[in-house]
């Protein structure tokens, strides 16, 4: 098992690389960083004296081969706009990202599961049809029109919720959180449970679960013993799956709702205040977490499925 | 093989139509596509139709026009009422079509096209062809699409609005049908028809685009289907980042303008992009479930 | 008395094009102990019989709609779902045609063994269930059955998975068994192995089997009586030597022909011979005898009336105005 993952992490070190060098050279070059440092008024030489400061002079290639190489070694340097090293600014506002989208995973693959497994039960009959059609339109509703609405409705005229802001300690945010969250799952629900559905209607056509029947199992059994056990193989995956992307956060929801994860956080460093060692460094974490749990994946779906062996 | 591909496209074609919700939204797709096109054909540019007196404009070009009246509620006058600048909603609902579609098509294309050429040389030739693209594959996935779209958004910032969308969603969307097909023609390979036909002396090209290919296109079709809608639906959430759509009026403009104006009770704006946003999608994952439904048996 | 008595059954199922009969009214019956083979083309109804039987058809889109099925005295169709749940494994037992795919991959081969006498026998201890389990590993041959016991489905062959489900469906020693199609999925070698294997088992613990399939030559072999259907519908039936020494039904006749034969003359010019035609669609069942478009010998009558099954003296029974045996 380790040898894999050896081998994966190692196929993964040249892609690794030209992302990053990617990212840092556009980062760098092309998100007019200097513009957006300096002051409206600054003069040629306040330009220059920046220009200098931030590596940005010299030969296009060799400042970016540096600026390379440093990104490989880990080394992010300083936030352009938050002025602390870029790693704990990933690290706090990661964490803070991860206390919105962590429950909303949970949260929702638990209900969308729920919804799947009661619709793939009642398969064609109007219980179904309906729970599919509520999936559809839920999924075609734009995730910013849930926000603006909820947010309206739920914190503006019914002022069930505070509608913006974060405290100190985590406890204190709490009561921040529950709006976003709320919305997250509704978004996720339609996408899962249309697919969770399908998964397990796909595995109650199969063979094996007539077998089970016909050796008089109760219909409980055979739904969360026999089908369930096969089922839980794509459902844990796709949960896997999903976990890179957690430590981003929702960025629409947290620019709304004044959460200061990692999502808004990115966006503003891409399109306000352009800030590239933030960016770098985030794209190093989020890449590096991508492969991480792609892995997991893999391991995971060997030791989830006697089936599966690793190369 | 080809006629076997007929033979099935009409079996499913035959079952697509028996579904009264598929054709229901096959009706409303027909509807927008219709309004596109009447934006395609009247002149809508901004230019032009500033540089005119209303009387000289048809209906449709008016969408810029102040009305005199802004914010007015919606009435038999104006059917969503109008904007801050008194530009009527209802037109500009209208008028917004024409991006959407633009966005929607151009982008599902490029992704479709790369995505099959890319899949298509990986699946089928293997070795190291297939290494190098699983590798650029690679590249593009683990970047987070949202960075990667930004990123390309912003390099294309400069220029008008369109052209860094379509770059920065082709971009990013290929790599959907990409591993689909390569998945499904690996497969294809291995049948034996493929095998027979590079016995009877055909060359591997000629197999693959004769045999191989088109029958991974009801992946394509429905990977369309998907991407039109995902550029759509990512092109509202980009242009209230700042950095889609400018110049034309598109639903993602609208909304955006719409948030403050609700809590002023002001609703025609945010209720006319929202919905006609909603009916297309709906329409196109109602269209989607049953297509995928008529080609391919298993799915439920 | 009779174990198993089927009597006018029908089944139907809802399809995109309107409700299809796939059983329009059959009637049989299975003695206790004995081996009765069920035999015609795929689609006639052969595997929704013994799915009906033990009440497995799909409700939605499926339905028995009428007739009963008396076992052991009572009309199987009337029970409720705890009385079948009972019966299933337990009195009844199927084996399925595809080994590959019947058995659940993700347990082992001892949770899915232990299941059923769990359900049936719960009188039994962890230890002699595991010992029952065993034993009936012994029983249906297979090597070093112990280590098997902890394996999953994947990593035994196609013969031996066949074997363990024979081992389930009969570890409560079952009275009646239905085989469907259980060697038609296996290379012709292991089917006579578990063929073998069927009859022993049949020796040892006495049950009665039905077994389905597309096969005279098991047939012959196997059975004590054979009924043939065609179409949702019992065409012929009766003892074995009587039916294959003298059918009367112009379709058995046919299916009696059509195998080839080692022996058959290698006169050039010589055909294998074949039943002219399709088998109708169940959508549009034809008015009358439903073999009519392909029989050599139907008249007018054959087209505007259906045959009624006709027994005969000799424990036999046939669906034909016609028959073409030698009386």
């Amino acid at each position: 098992m380790w040898s894999y993952a050896l081998k994966r992490i190692v196929a993964f070190i040249p892609v690794y690389i030209v992302v990053m060098g990617f990212i840092t050279y556009v980062s760098w070059e092309h998100m007019n960083v200097v513009d957006a440092h300096l002051d409206k008024n600054a003069q040629a030489q306040e330009r220059r004296e920046l220009e200098e400061q931030l590596g940005l002079t010299g030969s296009v290639f060799l400042r970016n081969a540096k600026k390379i190489w440093k990104t490989l070694r880990f080394q992010f340097g300083m936030s352009m706009t938050k002025n602390r090293p870029v790693k704990t600014v990933l690290w706090e506002r990661g964490i803070i990202s991860l206390t919105l989208t962590l429950p909303a995973l949970f949260l929702s693959t638990f209900i969308a599961v729920v919804i799947g497994l009661f619709a793939a039960y009642f398969r064609g009959q109007a219980v179904d049809r309906f729970i599919m059609m509520a999936a559809t339109v839920g999924m075609s509703v734009s995730f910013l029109v849930y926000i603006i609405v909820f947010q309206y409705l739920l914190t503006f005229k019914l002022e069930l919720f505070p509608t913006y802001g974060w405290n100190e300690t985590f406890l204190d945010s709490l009561s921040f959180l529950v709006l976003p969250i709320f919305i997250q799952v509704l978004v996720s629900l339609g996408y899962d449970s249309r697919f969770y559905r399908a998964v397990m209607v796909e595995e109650s056509t199969k063979d094996y679960i007539t077998t089970a029947y016909a050796k008089g199992v109760s219909q409980g059994k055979v739904i969360f013993v026999h089908m369930l056990r096969n089922a839980l193989i794509p459902i844990i995956t796709r949960f896997f799956i999903a976990m890179p992307f957690l430590f981003m956060g929702s960025f629409l929801l947290e620019m709304f709702f004044g959460i200061p994860g990692l999502g808004s956080t990115m966006i503003n460093a891409l399109t306000g205040k352009t800030d590239p060692p933030l960016i770098i460094g985030a794209t190093a974490v989020l890449c590096t977490g991508y492969l991480i749990f792609l892995v997991l994946t893999d391991i995971l779906y060997a030791v989830v499925d006697p089936r599966v062996r690793l190369e | 093989m080809s006629v076997l591909a007929k033979w099935r496209e009409s079996r499913a074609v035959r079952k697509f139509m028996r579904d009264k919700a598929a054709i229901a939204s096959l009706v409303v797709i027909g509807a927008y596509t219709l309004i596109f096109l009447w934006t395609v054909f009247t002149n809508l540019d901004a230019d032009h139709v500033n540089s005119k007196k209303p009387q000289e404009l048809s209906w449709l070009q008016q969408y810029t026009k102040d009305t005199g009246e802004a914010h007015a509620s919606p009435s038999g006058k104006y059917w969503l009422g109008t904007d801050r600048l008194g530009r009527d909603i209802t037109k500009r609902v209208l008028v917004s079509v024409n991006v959407a579609f633009k966005i929607g098509l151009v982008t599902a294309f490029i992704a479709c096209f790369i995505g099959l050429i890319m899949g298509g040389l990986a699946g089928y030739f293997g070795g190291w062809v297939d290494l190098v693209i699983t590798w650029i594959y690679s590249v593009f996935s683990s970047i987070p699409y949202i960075v990667l779209l930004l990123l390309i958004a912003a390099i294309f910032r400069e220029s008008d609005g369109l052209t860094g969308l379509y770059v920065a969603f082709g971009v990013s969307f290929w790599i959907g049908p990409a591993r689909v097909v390569r998945g499904e023609i690996m497969k294809l390979k291995e049948l034996e028809y493929v095998q027979a036909a590079i016995a009877m002396g055909n060359s591997r090209i000629v197999v693959l685009f004769k045999h191989v290919i088109p029958n991974t296109m009801h992946l394509i079709f429905v990977y369309f289907s998907l991407l039109f809608i995902g550029a759509i639906k990512s092109e509202v959430i980009l242009t209230f980042l700042g950095l889609g759509v400018k110049g034309m009026p598109s639903w993602g403009l609208m909304i955006s303008d719409a948030k403050a104006e609700i809590t002023s009770g002001i609703w025609g704006q945010m209720l006319g992009a929202s919905l006609a946003l909603f009916v297309l999608v709906y329409a196109f994952n109602i269209f989607t479930d049953a297509l995928q439904d008529a080609l391919d048996p298993k799915h439920q | 008395m009779s174990l198993l008595q089927v009597k006018d059954l029908v089944t139907e199922f809802k399809t995109d094009q309107g409700v299809v009969r796939a059983l329009r009214g059959i009637s049989f019956d299975i003695k206790a102990g004995e081996t009765v083979g069920l035999v015609g083309e795929s689609g006639c109804g052969k595997s929704v019989s013994a799915r009906s039987i033990m009440r497995l058809i799909p409700n939605p889109p499926g339905k028995i709609s009428e007739g009963e099925i008396i076992f052991d005295g009572k009309d199987v169709l009337k029970m409720s779902e705890k009385e079948m749940r009972a019966i299933r494994g337990n009195k009844i037992s199927m084996i399925f045609q595809d080994p590959m795919t019947s058995l659940n991959p993700v347990l082992r081969i001892d949770y899915q063994l232990e299941e059923v006498l769990a359900l049936h026998q719960p009188n039994l201890s962890k230890a002699e269930r595991r010992q029952v389990a065993l034993d009936m590993m012994k029983k249906v041959k297979i090597p070093s059955p112990e280590q098997r016991l902890r394996e999953y489905p994947h990593q035994l062959s196609g013969g031996m998975r066949q074997r363990v489900m024979i081992a389930i469906a009969l570890a409560c020693r079952p009275t009646l068994l239905l085989a469907d199609e259980p060697t038609t999925a296996l290379d012709v070698t292991v089917q006579a192995q578990i063929l073998n294997l069927m009859a022993e088992l049949r020796e040892d613990i006495g049950t009665a089997i039905l077994l389905i399939t597309h096969d005279l030559g098991v047939v012959a072999e196997v059975c004590d009586r054979v009924m043939v259907m065609y179409l949702g519908e019992v065409v012929e039936s009766g003892p074995v030597e009587q039916i294959f020494a003298n059918p009367q039904h112009p379709y058995t006749i046919s299916l009696m022909k059509s195998i080839p034969k080692i022996t058959a003359s290698r006169k050039s010019g010589e055909r294998l011979d074949t039943i002219r035609g399709v088998v109708p669609s169940l959508h549009n069942v034809p008015k009358g005898c439903s073999f009519r478009e392909r029989c050599d010998f139907a008249k007018e009558v054959c087209d505007t009336d259906h045959p009624e099954l006709k027994e005969t003296t000799n424990g036999t029974c046939y669906r034909c105005f016609f028959p073409q045996g030698q009386s």
